[in-house]
């Protein structure tokens, strides 16, 4: 676990340099991409460029030190891999003369692109590996390197000169590497080495450059980013000979969510990934192609309207921990169900009917129910207060607010407020049986909104209370939006992010672009939680074998690297002619 | 402290200077009878400092390391934030692991055997630690503290029922066990005597998780109990349990069958409740005379016992572990059939010969495995593999002493020596499948 935990800052050390440099200043060389040299038919692509000026901030940042100078690191480098990577790394560095991060800014800071092409026949998938470098002179010198210690490995490589200059290797499995001008060309395969090298003699796209499904998502995503992948889902289509994602899936929730995007998958000819750095933040991006008129009428239940678009709510709490919203047409939904879910999940559905018909007798779901709703739902998390205790429970969990829009809020209300009784009745038969306080129900008038809440009878003292006492259920209606939550305090917050018109409608996320569910994360909410629970972190730590003091050294590097970044966002944004996972965050 | 005759007969003081020289096969006995194993420094530390030392070292309060309390608080606090009863018994199998006390646990699990009382039914993690604190914290000390304690302790209360014991409706749950299996034992006392003694317990209830004496519902008319008659209480009904000659002999056939052998002679019985009665059911100075004496050491009580779940994987963990992964050890011990704070029934583990049976002998041999060759459950202490790459006579003599006091006798001693040469792999590898089987083999399941 520490050895993980190591690798995990480290990798955290390197993402938070990164975001502390510079947005990458691309000269116009650099800024084709590689991509157009490769043959065509690829099932795959991956583009990485001006690693060096990232790797140059990695070497010289204080963090990287302050993690090398780090009990976590010390202790890590005493394993048996760690070892070895080291041994490797200094006969590496002997033998070229240079440290590893000089080796990597030279070989590998420019642009390097991989291909990998479908297996033909018999033979297996191949694959091929371009790498610019940015001084010939560069390259010279790694021939003079590497040639001597080719002959000590006597049949096992094969050296020769290539045709257009440079030397060519060759392993006895089959690897080829051709070293030319600028160029390192790596692959197993004759063919894909000799058009590469062609092409690289050529300035138009001569084969994967001009592949539409290269090129939508070129134009779909642009090309200049640090890394790019693109999968050509047409290409992956064929080779499993179905659909790169089932008709009807097997998670009612995963459908609700993400059904749409998924079906733009299943007809998109590409799944491209960009990865972005800048000053202070990155960006990832993931993007599909299609549009929503052409989905079927099922699939339209998972995405927004173009022309009216239902925009998620935003909830403006002070100090929250997260939010997801999102909007649907819960109805359509519900009623397309046989054609987006299988089978086997029904039979579930109907059970959830035969048990609702307890809570609301008379009441069909889909006829009575779900017409209630606009569709508009979310989900705000905060640290809940414990103004309710005379202590705190053992284990903190954050409060819950779920936000329902309504289209009939009266009625709407009453149905929702009947669940919310419901409940509290179950539990407190369950609180009877595990010799907890009970609830009774109350109510407040907070700024004029009527919140209906549940008190404990005596109010809990200890501070090592039950789970169960993080909550105190509250709920209420502001205008028409039904609150049921976790907490009392979230409750209030909610009623007064509303008045001051905090709980409104999400603006639109980027040009274009129409938010399909919105995804907030706060690291430093996240931080203040783990911290609040350390005695049980540290307690579940010592139950798997560690000391508490080991325990504490972990927490608290990872609240360290939490507290240094900003909130993360996660939306999927619905463009005119694809739809993305956006994601995003930085660090400060 | 009052100055008592030493004991004489049996239970005289065993001569180390004449019978038999105290070595490492000694002071594993005593360690292995009165803790949950030992570790590799107690063991050496016992050898070289001699029994008298050893057993004061046992029966006195140690200060406990900054690392272990850290952890046991964290592990408590833990336990009582879930709610989880794993939680709670991974506190407890850490305190029987890390303690500087051991003999406390060890007298702490008789208790708790003695006294079972289970979670399936009280369902309250707060009111069973507070039972186990109670029983530690007279667990060397008077028994009639600790059985006053007990007929007021919330999960006992939980458990044998007490809320339902009112004076027109009295219950007989606790009236019942306090003479069958907490005092007297069977054929001390009537069914009479039950039924008088349950009116005179009626109205002790638990009210907001505490004790609660509800005189409405405590029936305040005579009793009449084990012949003597008057307006009797609980406490009253406890002393009068405490005052019956069965009462020690009942404790003392509890101690020697815990300590010295599965079937006490009535002789030795009588010899052993004489001392808990003279010494005012104290167990401290009973344990002291106990461990000191001719029949602890008699040959014939020498690895006579068979492990208990807890003596064998707790301690085969104390000689061999250093990182444990408690979650999966509760598991193990449940398997086992030893779970502890969840007793099978009122009676407890019956225990002895009923711990092996064909199923768990099979859970036993995959213990060994599981401890020896992977990390499953414990990493080994780097003690115990530094040794790995030295001859197989010195690897398998080193862990001969450390498991079983010294070298088996016979062709044993010369079969593990040519398993170790003969095992697959590296140094270390062939220590660690020397190890599987040495706690696989019937001598060590075997205390």
């Amino acid at each position: 676990m520490s050895h993980r935990l190591s690798s995990m800052l480290f990798l955290a050390v390197i993402l938070g340099v990164m975001w502390q440099g510079e947005v990458r200043a691309a000269d116009a060389e650099s800024d084709s991409s590689l991509v157009r040299h490769l043959p065509g038919g690829a099932v795959a692509t991956a583009e990485i460029s001006g690693l060096a000026s990232i790797i140059e901030r990695i070497e010289t940042s204080e963090a990287l030190k302050g993690y090398l100078n780090s009990p976590l690191y010390q202790e890590a480098i005493k394993t048996d891999p760690a070892r070895k990577a080291l041994a490797g790394k200094a006969i590496l560095e002997a033998q070229l003369g240079m440290n590893l991060w000089s080796i990597a800014k030279t070989y590998l800071g420019d642009r390097l692109v991989m291909g990998v092409y479908p297996p033909v026949g018999i033979h297996q998938p191949d694959g091929i590996l371009v790498i610019r470098v940015k001084n010939a002179a560069d390259l010279s010198k790694l021939l003079e390197k590497l040639t001597p210690l080719a002959a000590f490995a006597g049949d096992a490589v094969s050296i020769s000169d290539h045709a257009g200059g440079g030397k060519a290797f060759k392993s006895k499995d089959g690897n080829q590497v051709v070293v030319t001008d600028r160029w390192i060309v790596a692959s197993k395969s004759s063919e894909l080495l000799s058009q590469t090298l062609t092409n690289l003699t050529t300035s138009h796209d001569s084969g994967l450059g001009s592949e539409a499904s290269w090129k939508l998502m070129a134009q779909q995503l642009g090309t200049q980013h640090a890394i790019q992948l693109c999968v050509n889902l047409t290409k992956v289509s064929q080779l499993l000979g179905k659909r790169v994602v089932p008709e009807k899936l097997d998670n009612p929730v995963v459908s609700l969510l993400y059904g749409g995007l998924l079906e733009y998958a299943a007809k998109s000819p590409y799944l491209g990934m960009t990865v972005d750095i800048g000053e202070s933040g990155y960006s990832i991006q993931s993007a599909v192609a299609g549009k929503v008129s052409d989905l079927d009428d099922a699939h339209r239940a998972l995405v927004l309207d173009p022309a009216q678009p239902l925009l998620p709510m935003t909830l403006d709490v002070s100090e929250r921990l997260g939010v997801f919203s999102f909007s649907r047409n819960f109805l359509k939904w519900y009623k397309a169900r046989e054609q987006l879910l299988e089978g086997k999940l029904l039979p579930e559905f109907d059970k959830f009917e035969t048990g609702l018909a307890t809570f609301l007798p008379g009441k069909d779901f889909a006829e009575d129910v779900l017409p209630l709703l606009t569709g508009r739902v979310a989900i705000v998390s905060a640290p809940q207060d414990y103004s309710y205790l005379d202590g705190k429970p053992g284990v903190q969990l954050p409060a819950f607010g779920l936000v329902i829009e309504l289209a009939k809020p009266s009625e709407g209300a009453d149905i929702l407020n009947l669940v919310a009784q419901t409940i509290l009745t179950i539990s407190n038969l369950e609180a009877a049986k595990q010799k907890r306080q009970l609830w009774v129900q109350s109510s407040e008038s907070y700024h004029n909104v009527q919140i209906n809440f549940a008190r404990y009878l005596q109010r809990p003292k200890g501070d090592q209370l039950a789970t169960a006492y993080n909550f105190q259920p509250a709920s209420t209606l502001i205008g028409n939006r039904f609150v049921l939550s976790s907490s009392l305090g979230l409750c209030r917050e909610l009623i007064d992010a509303q008045q001051n018109k905090r709980l409104a409608e999400t603006a639109t996320a980027s040009p274009n672009g129409i938010p399909n569910v919105v995804q907030e994360l706060s690291p430093v909410v996240a931080a203040q939680l783990l911290e609040a629970n350390a005695a049980v972190i540290h307690a579940k730590s010592i139950q798997n074998g560690k000391t508490a003091e080991q325990s504490g050294r972990e927490l608290e590097a990872v609240c360290t690297l939490l507290r240094r970044m900003t909130a993360i966002h996660f939306d999927t944004v619905q463009y005119a002619d694809h739809m993305r996972l956006e994601l995003s965050g930085g660090w400060k | 402290m009052p100055n008592f005759e030493p004991p004489a007969g049996l239970l005289a003081p065993f001569d180390f200077t004449i019978d038999r020289a105290w070595t490492a096969r000694e002071a594993t006995h005593l360690l292995g009878r009165s803790q949950f194993g030992y570790t590799p420094a107690e063991l050496e530390l016992a050898t070289q400092r001699g029994p008298a030392e050893t057993i004061e070292r046992l029966l006195n309060a140690q200060p406990e390391p900054v690392e272990f309390q850290q952890a046991e608080l964290a592990l408590r606090k833990t336990a009582l934030a879930t709610g989880e009863i794993t939680d709670l018994k991974i506190w407890w199998l850490y305190r029987m692991w890390a303690s500087a006390n051991p003999l406390a646990e060890k007298m702490s699990l008789l208790w708790h055997n003695h006294f079972a009382t289970s979670f399936d039914k009280v369902r309250s993690v707060i009111q069973m630690l507070n039972q186990n604190e109670l029983i530690r914290e007279h667990a060397l000390g008077h028994f009639q503290q600790l059985l006053h304690g007990m007929s007021r302790d919330t999960a006992m209360l939980v458990w044998l029922d007490g809320n339902a014991n009112r004076k027109r409706h009295p219950n007989e749950n606790f009236a019942r066990e306090i003479m069958e299996l907490f005092a007297l034992g069977v054929g001390n006392y009537t069914e009479k005597d039950i039924q008088e003694a349950a009116r005179a317990f009626s109205g002790w209830h638990v009210r907001e998780g505490a004790f609660w004496f509800n005189q409405s519902q405590h029936d305040e008319t005579e009793k009449t109990v084990f012949g003597k008659v008057g307006n009797f209480d609980g406490a009253a009904i406890v002393d009068l349990c405490l005052a019956q000659p069965a009462c020690p002999k009942f404790l003392a056939m509890k101690l020697l069958k815990t300590f010295v052998c599965s079937e006490p002679k009535q002789e030795l019985i009588e010899a052993v409740a004489t001392r808990i009665r003279l010494h005012d059911f104290v167990m401290l100075p009973v344990l002291r005379e106990l461990f000191s004496s001719q029949v602890f050491y008699d040959g014939a009580n020498c690895r006579s016992l068979i492990k208990s779940p807890l003596d064998l994987v707790v301690g085969s963990l104390r000689a061999l572990a250093a990182a444990v992964k408690w979650p999966s050890i509760a598991k193990l011990l449940a398997s086992l059939g030893q779970d502890v704070f969840e007793p099978p029934s009122v009676k407890g583990w019956e225990g002895g010969r009923l711990w092996i049976n064909s199923s768990s002998i099979l859970v036993r041999t995959n213990f060994a495995t599981e401890l020896a060759s992977t990390e499953q459950l414990a990493s080994l202490r780097i003690s115990v593999t530094e040794g790995a790459g030295e001859t197989s006579d010195s690897v398998v003599a080193r862990l001969e002493r450390l498991l079983m006091g010294g070298s088996f006798e016979g062709e044993l001693h010369a079969s593990l020596i040519a398993l170790n040469q003969l095992a697959e792999g590296n140094s270390l590898q062939k220590l660690r499948a020397t190890i599987q089987l040495i706690l696989s083999l019937p001598e060590y399941q075997l205390y």
